[in-house]
């Protein structure tokens, strides 16, 4: 699943650790998340949702939906 | 083992650090208490004592195994971070598969290898698990950590 993150991130000028302390989770979880190599859970990507006030799948795209057919 | 992945720990967290390395560290204490009994360096051994004393000496380094098991469900359970989460649960998935690896190997040569050396130790092996346990999962835990750096 690909992501916008570090992006939305970038356009705050927050740090990880900044996102990570406004999660409530550690900036490994950031991390992982960011450069694809962990999916969050629903709850989660809720959160990340609320905190930069943007839909879901605007920040989180299905990259299998992007697969040609 | 989490300070390993996370420098700025929760106190939930600095809690479950201190219980695991206490569990670490009284295994391998009641575990020689035990071998010291058994070889009767404590000045009594099996047949002088009662043999529910006895007993309960032998299963000593259990104990903390199983406040282990208690311990962990309850960590995972109260952790918020599910990233950490996973990451703690792949570490004690790693920690239980090595002990197992290494009981099968040495079960197989058991046949095979009578030397009384060899046999010793292999009788020891299943003694050492939860120790090795430990180990393995604090190794893994804190090379996961690194990799998400």
């Amino acid at each position: 699943m690909k992501n916008r993150l570090r992006v939305l991130r970038a356009e705050r000028n927050w740090s990880q650790a900044d996102l990570a302390e406004r999660l409530e989770v550690s900036r490994q979880s950031v991390n992982a998340v960011e450069t694809g190599k962990f999916d969050p859970s629903l709850p989660l990507a809720f959160r990340i949702a609320r905190l930069f006030e943007a839909p879901i799948e605007s920040i989180f795209q299905d990259s299998e939906a992007e697969k040609p057919q | 083992m989490l300070y390993l992945c996370r420098k700025q720990l929760s106190p939930l967290q600095r809690r479950f650090h201190a219980l695991y390395l206490i569990t670490l560290f009284a295994t391998a204490i009641l575990f020689l208490l035990q071998i010291s009994f058994a070889e009767g360096h404590l000045g009594f051994r099996h047949g002088h004592v009662a043999k529910p004393f006895g007993y309960l000496l032998d299963m000593l380094p259990a104990v903390p195994f199983l406040g282990m098991m208690f311990m962990v469900p309850h960590y995972l359970k109260q952790e918020k971070d599910e990233f950490v989460r996973m990451l703690v649960m792949r570490a004690l998935l790693l920690g239980f598969a090595v002990p197992m690896v290494i009981d099968t190997v040495a079960g197989f040569l058991w046949k095979f290898w009578p030397p009384d050396a060899i046999l010793s130790l292999i009788k020891i092996m299943p003694m050492l698990n939860i120790d090795l346990l430990c180990m393995t999962a604090l190794i893994a835990l804190s090379l996961e950590g690194r990799r998400y750096q």
